[in-house]
């Protein structure tokens, strides 16, 4: 009988904390709503009540009293970092980008701009899938809007063979081929890691079923007026077969015939400059002797840094960062002069360390005002108690103006300051002294 | 030249705000604070009153997130009457300031350079010397105190950092002064012009403050220590100056509970034709911000204290009150004080004089 009491006990006073914890939060809300129906217009209090509705998760709220404290300061960090991760909170990840850009040019804590940089690495991800989900969910609507000619998509390369070491090549043959189209300026190439988000998000890359139908559904989802398909057959243990195919996403016809190449392996980028002169002449691009000769450069010669290289783009778009920078690194190593193995290493560590950049790493790691700011809003107060007022008292002192009386907000008194400065003439000639008598003062000079 | 003087604050004024409002405002804060004050002293037919309108000017300009200018100048009007008869005038421009910050770290430190301009009114004839020194009084406290205190500039260094639950900030400044005519008085047969030279100033500050609650505990020390004033080529000690401040800001039951003190001593220093004897003046407040809808109310009673040598010379009461509310973009603050007390003979006679005043006051800011 005890012990069924006990446990009752414990069951009212589990049932009470919460309650308990929850009422200095209510209050804390209701100083703050307080607060900002008080001055409307106060960056502090939207700030705080943002900031508030951001810690209960109430996000579309958080949005609405940030972004009006954004719009009163362009410059308050604090409010742009917090929209940012609200806007991230709700999959809004252009907000969000747009937040933390902002947040980069005006925060003033340096450890959380460094983790927001990084943050936006790995954000670019997020809002190519978003971007392809958002596509792929409208897609009678978009595909009623025929895209630009002029627009391409080169669709992944499939790969098929006995060796599937090799598959990856896929992907490092598309990037290269992108960058080698991209060269004329007559077509404009649409983003390959745009391309591969929607067709992840297709599942086609898994089917492995690139054909000419989901080609063209791909085509009509990033509005690109032509689309380049391509296919890699491994022909024999050291043979490889690459062909490609011009598109017209508003007629689903091929334009033009087939392009194709075949070589020994370690002819593969051969093979690729092949390729690609062909493209432009399915594309109807005429090459000026400048942009042949572009073609001709090469990132690498090393067969086996571009396999590392077309591993790191896998890994990459699957969003195994570490993976993708030590393929990225492998590459780097076997051929030094690899720059774009280099500037893809780099992406995909910050891209690593942004997805480790938790929300609670760049909370905690607010500092100065920033912290005090976010500190404030979780009492349910929006006076500023942080260093940066601190510091502000300590100039005003030290140099002191009339401008210091501007920022007199809510609490400062209407009590008198200490004279800022003294009235050096008055104090020397005694005319400071306030006395009943009145008449014209006498200057006296004793010559030395 | 009294054009330049006129020209000039506008010119920054507009040089500093103009940018900015073209850019749809961004962080730019203008604001002015016109003031009305009326001090009588004494009582009956021989009673002085002192009064000074004032209307300051200010704007401040953030460039970039670690960069400010401000820039602040004022239009007074002060008077010395007796029996309803002015017997001593004074008005024009004040000095102008311009003051520029820079942040350094996350808010870890600050540079800051400050120029005085002189825009403001010199070569003070000697019959409105009075009316110009009367406002210079550091127990009366005028909203300005100086028409003008010559060519300046000011640089200094503030630094700010937390230890525990404590911020604590310290800063330190040099104000470097120049010569100006200040004064037109008569030597018998004709008119001179008195030169004066502000002493050069070093100041320090050493201030703490911490979250009480949700409000706020601070307190600071102000030292300055200055060299000599040099008036007619003459040199006077100037007495060094202390100000401690205190003051607590804690919400109570939906309101804003506001007190403060503060405590200012001169020591002691030389002035024309003798001893500057030391002074302290002292003030306490207490003030409370009740939120009528959307108007905040801030009713306020202070009280002030001031001796000369150790001796009592003069209380002072204050009670007021403030408003605060938003017009669109426009933050007002409307304010009435009433004033009274007394002020004590220094020689211990027992007699006394009253005082009695107010002061209105109308602050506009836009933001």
């Amino acid at each position: 009988m005890r012990l069924p009491k006990i446990l009752a006990l414990i069951v009212l006073c589990g049932a009470a904390v919460p309650v308990a914890a929850q009422q200095p939060s209510d209050k804390a809300l209701a100083k703050l709503e307080q607060a900002r129906q008080a001055t409307p217009s106060s960056v502090a209090a939207n700030r705080s009540l943002g900031i508030w509705y951001y810690k209960h998760n109430r996000f579309a709220e958080a949005r609405t009293a940030l972004d009006v404290a954004r719009r009163l300061d362009p410059k308050d960090g604090v409010s742009a970092l917090y929209a940012g991760m609200s806007a991230e909170a709700v999959e809004d990840f252009t907000g969000a980008k747009d937040a933390y850009n902002t947040y980069l040019q005006v925060g003033k804590t340096r450890s959380v701009r460094s983790d927001i940089s990084k943050r936006l690495v790995a954000l670019s991800r997020k809002e190519l899938h978003a971007a392809a989900k958002s596509a792929i969910a409208n897609e009678s609507r978009i595909a009623q809007q025929p895209g630009d000619v002029n627009q391409v998509a080169v669709m992944p390369m499939t790969f098929s063979g006995t060796d599937q070491t090799l598959a990856p090549l896929g992907r490092g043959l598309t990037d290269l081929l992108i960058g080698d189209l991209a060269r004329s300026s007559q077509v404009q190439l649409l983003e390959r890691d745009r391309i591969q988000a929607i067709v992840d998000e297709l599942a086609l890359a898994k089917a492995g079923a690139t054909d000419a139908t989901s080609s063209v559904r791909t085509g009509k989802l990033v509005r690109a007026g032509r689309v380049v398909q391509g296919a890699i057959t491994q022909t024999g243990a050291r043979n490889l077969t690459v062909n490609a195919a011009v598109l017209n996403v508003a007629s689903a016809q091929q334009q033009g015939r087939d392009v194709t190449a075949s070589d020994v392996l370690d002819q593969i980028f051969a093979m690729e400059k092949n390729i690609a002169l062909g493209v432009f002449d399915q594309l109807g691009v005429r090459l000026s002797a400048a942009d042949r000769t572009a073609l001709e450069q090469r990132p690498t010669r090393s067969l086996q840094a571009f396999l590392a290289y077309s591993n790191g783009l896998v890994a990459s778009d699957d969003g195994r960062y570490d993976d993708a920078a030590k393929f990225f690194d492998q590459a780097r190593n076997i051929d030094p002069g690899f720059a774009q193995a280099l500037q893809r290493a780099q992406a995909a560590r910050a891209a690593q360390q942004g997805a480790a950049v938790t929300n609670a790493k760049v909370e905690s790691g607010l500092r100065g005002a920033e912290g005090a700011a976010v500190s404030a809003a979780e009492t349910g107060t929006t006076t500023n108690t942080g260093i940066g007022s601190t510091l502000a008292n300590a100039v005003g002192d030290i140099n002191p103006s009339a401008a210091n009386n501007v920022n007199t907000g809510t609490g400062g008194s209407q009590g008198s300051a200490p004279p800022p400065a003294r009235d050096a003439t008055a104090e020397k000639t005694g005319t400071d002294q306030p006395a009943q008598k009145t008449g014209t003062v006498t200057i006296v000079i004793k010559k030395p | 030249m009294r054009l330049t003087r006129l020209v000039l604050p506008a010119l920054l004024l507009a040089a500093v705000a103009g940018p900015a409002q073209a850019q749809g405002l961004g962080g730019v804060t203008l604001a002015t604070i016109p003031q009305f004050v009326s001090i009588k002293i004494g009582t009956g037919a021989s009673a002085k009153t002192v009064t000074q309108l004032s209307v300051p000017l200010v704007a401040v300009v953030p460039i970039g997130s670690r960069f400010n200018i401000d820039v602040a100048t004022a239009y007074a009007n002060s008077d010395v009457s007796t029996n309803g008869a002015s017997v001593s005038s004074i008005s024009g421009l004040t000095d102008t300031q311009v003051r520029a910050n820079w942040t350094l770290g996350s808010d870890a430190a600050v540079i800051t350079l400050g120029l005085n301009l002189p825009t403001g009114q010199y070569t003070i004839p000697e019959e409105d010397a009075e009316a110009a020194g009367q406002i210079g009084s550091d127990f009366l406290l005028f909203p300005v105190s100086s028409y003008g205190s010559g060519l300046s500039t000011t640089g200094g260094l503030a630094l700010a950092r937390t230890l525990g639950s404590w911020n604590v900030g310290i800063a330190s400044s040099f104000r470097k002064s120049t010569t100006f005519d200040a004064f037109k008085a008569s030597n018998g047969t004709s008119l001179q012009t008195l030169t004066f030279t502000p002493a050069d100033e070093v100041r320090a500050r050493v201030g703490v403050d911490r979250m009480v609650g949700d409000g706020r505990l601070s307190f600071g020390l102000t030292y300055s220590s200055f060299g000599n004033d040099e008036f007619d080529n003459h040199s006077y000690a100037t007495g060094d100056r202390f100000i401690g401040q205190a003051s607590v800001f804690v919400p109570v039951s939906g309101a804003d509970l506001y007190v403060s003190g503060w405590t200012l001593y001169r020591a002691k220093g030389e002035q024309l034709g003798g001893v500057s004897n030391p002074e302290t003046v002292s003030d306490g407040s207490v003030a409370l911000g009740l939120h009528v809808g959307d108007v905040l109310v801030e009713p306020n009673v202070e009280g002030r204290f001031w001796q000369v040598d150790g001796v009592k010379a003069g209380m002072l009461g204050n009670v007021g009150g403030r408003l605060r509310f938003n017009l669109g973009q426009l933050t007002i603050l409307p304010g009435f004080t009433y004033q009274f007390g007394q002020l004590y003979d220094t020689a211990n006679t027992g007699v006394s004089t009253d005082v009695t005043g107010w002061r209105g006051s109308l602050m506009i800011r836009l933001k």
